[in-house]
């Protein structure tokens, strides 16, 4: 039986060229992600302060009296800072290397905190994923995109150019401020809900809750509210250079209201129901859509 | 003169010119000369915007330290605080402890913008068109591209990906001014132009304020 073995011959210069080029290719890489976990012991509602430059943040709850942080930084241009003070855990990304750009900068973030703290999270890129946390939130970004899901709480969102998802939210109220990000609200369980964008498009898919207040404001961007069949809801719907259109079945107002609608904007006001929510949509220039769930699909 | 000395100067001038030391010194440091042109600005904001009061209200000031110690800009130390306690200003305080003077005059700047709009959307609508000329909007649009422009400089060193956001956003806030302005001159009565454009410059305001803040994560 014969056996061919296989051999590089290669000369030696050319094999210290390998070993050169192999050792610089080892430099170049980046250090290796590792992740960094802390762990908080804490009682009641905690209060959890992030910062970060760039990178993902997903929060999410457990039923332990603890606050778990897990951080993966993408070079050692950024290391992560913690402290505790009772508790409140403020968590910061610290740029170590000053001279670091873009992707070096990302610092992605696990975090597990008790169901009802409160979260402050601020972030330049990237996104935040928040699911069932219920204390009082607030998130401040300029680009990241900020997506929630079954949370409550008060819950306050600005950013620039981030766009905005809550869906199945739950709570006490929700502010919503961006310039361009879109805005989208999914089943709420909220009966205080303020968007305000300058050109980010505005969604309301839900059911509007009795005495509730809904005010969604997209200065250049379109509206649209999808509403359920047994919505009540008194409705002021204005753009001053858009179209407004509109599914509601639309009584005079009930409740005497004194609208100040200008002579040159296309308006609807009026009363759905019993008019027990109050719905207030403007615009610029943006088109308005008051839908009915039912029957979405008629008008596109 | 040096910086140190400087600083003291500029906090003792109260809108006199500068001494013919302090004016040399400022011709040498960039940084000197930049503190100057800021609280001038300040200055100017405040008086174009014809708040009732010279200064802005304790209120606002009181806003200002808040955000420029929660940003970590400033730190007053024990004896400041006790110093504060016993009558000194607390605008003393950020000067000796301050590691940005042109961000916290941005700031300061900012936010007396913010209290001016404020004040300005009370303003009721003018009744001749002849009238739109005193709007005090013209000079906010002025003094918020001066503010544009030294907040976008500042910027210049951070993050591109976020630069370029921010120019983004800035350009989409910036034609709807335009557009707004441009429905104003043309319908002066047009109430909602007005809160529009109000709206507009505020958020404009608030967008330049949040890329100063967010350019500091992580330093």
């Amino acid at each position: 039986m014969r056996t061919h073995k296989f051999r590089f011959l290669v000369n030696p210069s050319a094999r210290t060229v390998f070993a050169a080029v192999a050792l610089s290719a080892a430099l170049a890489v980046p250090a290796l992600a590792h992740p960094v976990e802390k762990h908080f012991a804490v009682d009641g509602r905690p209060i959890v302060i992030l910062r970060n430059a760039n990178g993902r943040i997903q929060l999410k709850s457990w039923n332990r009296p603890e606050v778990m942080v897990i951080g993966t930084a993408s070079s050692n241009s950024v290391s992560i800072d913690t402290e505790q003070v009772g508790s409140r855990i403020e968590i910061e990304t610290h740029i170590v290397n000053q001279s670091a750009r873009g992707a070096d900068l990302q610092m992605d973030y696990q975090v597990t905190v008790p169901e009802e703290s409160q979260l402050q999270i601020r972030t330049d890129s990237g996104s935040i994923t928040v699911a069932s946390v219920h204390g009082d939130l607030t998130f401040d970004t300029l680009a990241a995109d900020v997506n929630l899901q079954d949370v409550g709480g008060t819950v306050t969102v600005t950013t620039a150019d981030g766009s905005v998802v809550c869906t199945r939210c739950d709570g006490n109220s929700f502010h919503a401020e961006s310039v361009s990000g879109n805005v989208q609200l999914l089943q709420p369980i909220m009966d205080q809900i303020t968007v305000h964008t300058t050109a980010g498009n505005i969604l309301f898919d839900g059911d509007f809750l009795h005495h509730g207040l809904y005010y969604f404001k997209s200065d250049t961007g379109n509206t649209e509210v999808h509403f359920g069949p047994a919505s009540s809801f008194d409705l002021t719907a204005s753009s001053a250079h858009g179209a407004v259109i509109s599914q509601a079945r639309l009584q005079p107002d009930k409740h005497g209201r004194n609208i100040r609608i200008p002579k040159t904007a296309n308006a609807l006001f009026g009363t759905v129901g019993a008019g027990n929510a109050k719905v207030e949509l403007y615009s610029f220039s943006g088109t308005i859509k008051i839908l009915n769930r039912d029957q979405t699909a008629n008008v596109q | 003169m040096q910086c140190q000395e400087f600083e003291a100067v500029l906090e003792q001038i109260d809108g006199r010119p500068l001494s013919a030391d302090a004016a040399a010194h400022a011709a040498q440091c960039r940084s000197c000369s930049a503190m100057a042109a800021d609280l001038e600005l300040i200055q100017t904001l405040a008086h174009e915007l014809t708040i009732p009061e010279t200064e802005p209200p304790d209120r606002i000031w009181t806003q200002v330290r808040a955000q420029l110690e929660q940003e970590g800009i400033i730190r007053v130390p024990a004896t400041d605080a006790r110093a504060e306690k016993q009558g000194a200003g607390w605008f003393a305080g950020i000067f000796a402890w301050v590691r940005r003077p042109a961000l916290v005059a941005t700031y300061a700047g900012l936010i007396v913008l913010a209290a001016g709009l404020a004040w300005e959307k009370s303003i009721p609508a003018p009744d001749t068109a002849s009238d739109i000329a005193a709007i005090p909007s013209i000079h906010t649009q002025d003094n918020l591209n001066q503010l544009e422009a030294q907040t976008v400089s500042d910027l210049q060193a951070s993050n591109p990906e976020i630069n370029a956001t921010l120019r983004r956003d800035l350009k989409i806030v910036n034609n709807f001014i335009a557009v707004c302005q441009k429905a104003v001159r043309e319908q002066p009565q047009d109430e909602t132009a007005r809160q529009y454009l109000y709206g507009a410059y505020q958020q404009k305001s608030e967008l330049l304020a949040a890329a100063l803040a967010h350019s500091r994560t992580g330093e």
